[in-house]
């Protein structure tokens, strides 16, 4: 067995001590990427595009909807999550014209209700411009068809779960419940509405 | 942990309460209801809030039976926006001129030009304009009311009746299908077909109150939309507007839902035992139908 001087041990001990360090920062950084991300330091480019995943399809003992009844229908309620949700989360603004995800009848009740527009909108907080993320955004949709088996009226279980972050906002939003949407003119709009949205502060 | 063990016993109890109170069954072989457009136009061209109108007939055409009559006219009123309802009621022995026919029962109208002249009929006589025709068919209309899992009636008094099946003592009674009909069927009373349509409007407010009952979210309404359709035709109208409707229905509290009789004598004419439009009957018609409420009645 050969004699090592200090100096040697010195330099050897120093170097076991960089390679745990660097260790520990790569096992660190593999975390982060194993958890969605939480908070980042960079601005947004743009408003982020979010999508519901469509999850079961009940036709309730009616004819099942055709699969351009379920695109349409989930074409809406991404325009709904857009122009609703992530548009004012991500402005710090109000939602502006909801008429096309919306019926009449929505419209007027959210214009006479704040409580349930809150519900419904994500408004009245600081712009999140350097996060909003879906950790869940599932539909689950009931159909009901007629004799002709057109699907007129569907609803939609809606379970949504954000992260909004900005330089003055880091909120999680909870939003869960039902919607009905209906067919007007070729187009579906959100005609009823019954959620429950809870926003909690992590700062 | 505990919140998570609390999220499987409130589905375990939905699943239960979904179980007892909604029951799938196969599709209707007989509807409840038949839908018929009379002047849809009316009603999806009107503002939301804006008042409508529905004829509801119950349709007494069984199996042996010749001709069809119109055995209930309820004339039903909708405010949308003072989210409130009336119910009118006409004897079905009420002497009217039949267009075309001369004076006869309004029942008959139906017996001669079917709804369209039942419509026409009606229409005549009160000067209200409907939307829709509703008929409702005895068979139908029971094995709706099964899978609703019945309804409540407050029976004003005691009644038996063989003819009709009726036994019921007065109170707050719960009805499945077969005593609803019965209910509704049974003449056997005072003041015979006079109260016997005050009966069928009772029927019509207990499903209504059923209905809301069951129908606490936007799912539970669609399986209430779902259950319906199964039990309906539809003629010249479709299931949104069906929806339209149920969500009106949905939105009036029962207390806000007022029945009442068209003013009424009992008379003859020749042998026949008929009803007449009493003094009044004009001025409740005009205070009907021009916004589906009664405010000086």
């Amino acid at each position: 067995m050969s004699r090592r001087s200090p100096a040697f041990v010195a330099a050897l001990v120093a170097m076991t001590l960089a390679l745990v360090t660097v260790s520990a920062a790569c096992s660190s950084s593999d975390d982060e990427d194993a958890v969605p991300t939480t908070t980042t330091t960079t601005e947004l480019t743009a408003q982020p595009t979010l999508a519901w995943t469509i999850g079961e399809v009940d036709p309730q003992g009616t004819a099942p909807p055709a699969e351009d009844v379920i695109a349409a229908v989930k074409a809406t309620l991404d325009a709904y999550l857009a122009q609703a949700i992530v548009g004012p989360l991500y402005t710090g603004q109000p939602a502006g014209d909801l008429s096309a995800v919306l019926s009449p009848a929505a419209l007027e009740r959210i214009a006479a209700d704040p409580a349930a527009r809150a519900t419904l909108v994500d408004e009245g907080m600081p712009p999140a411009t350097k996060e909003i993320t879906a950790t869940v955004a599932n539909a689950g949709l009931r159909t009901v068809a007629g004799p002709d088996g057109a699907v007129a009226v569907v609803g939609a279980h809606l379970d949504l779960v954000l992260h909004a972050v900005g330089p003055a906002i880091d909120v999680d939003i909870v939003r869960k419940g039902e919607v009905i949407l209906t067919q007007e003119n070729g187009s579906w709009r959100i005609d009823s509405f019954q959620l429950r949205t809870q926003r909690d502060s992590r700062a | 942990m505990k919140k998570r063990a609390a999220i499987v016993v409130t589905l375990i109890v939905a699943n239960i309460a979904g179980l007892v109170g909604w029951t799938r069954l196969a599709p209707a072989q007989e509807p409840a209801f038949t839908i018929h457009k009379v002047d849809e136009a009316s009603f999806t061209a009107r503002e939301p809030g804006d008042p409508f109108f529905i004829l509801m007939i119950g349709n007494d055409g069984r199996p042996g039976l010749e001709g069809i009559r119109g055995d209930g006219i309820h004339l039903v009123g909708v405010n949308p926006a003072q989210r409130s309802a009336t119910i009118l009621n006409i004897p079905r022995d009420t002497w009217v001129d039949i267009p075309g026919r001369g004076a006869e029962k309004i029942t008959r109208s139906m017996e001669f030009g079917g709804l369209q002249l039942q419509v026409q009929t009606v229409a005549g006589l009160t000067g209200v304009n409907f939307s829709f025709a509703i008929t409702v068919g005895f068979d139908g209309f029971r094995a709706l009311v099964d899978e609703m899992g019945g309804l409540h009636v407050n029976v004003p008094y005691r009644m038996f009746d063989r003819a009709s099946g009726a036994d019921f003592q007065p109170g707050r009674v719960h009805m499945m299908g077969e005593g609803a009909l019965s209910f509704a069927r049974n003449r056997n009373i005072p003041n015979g077909d006079i109260s016997r349509t005050h009966h069928q409007s009772l029927i019509m407010l207990g499903a209504l109150e059923r209905a809301r009952e069951v129908s606490k979210s936007p799912f539970d309404t669609m399986r209430l939309l779902a259950m319906t359709t199964r039990h309906t035709q539809f003629e010249g109208v479709g299931v949104r507007d069906l929806y339209t409707l149920i969500a009106l229905g949905l939105s009036i509290d029962p207390a806000n839902v007022r029945t009442v009789t068209m003013p009424s004598a009992i008379g003859k004419v020749g042998k026949a035992d008929v009803v007449f439009a009493a003094g009044g009957s004009d001025s409740l018609f005009a205070d009907f139908r021009d916004d589906a409420i009664l405010q000086g009645h």
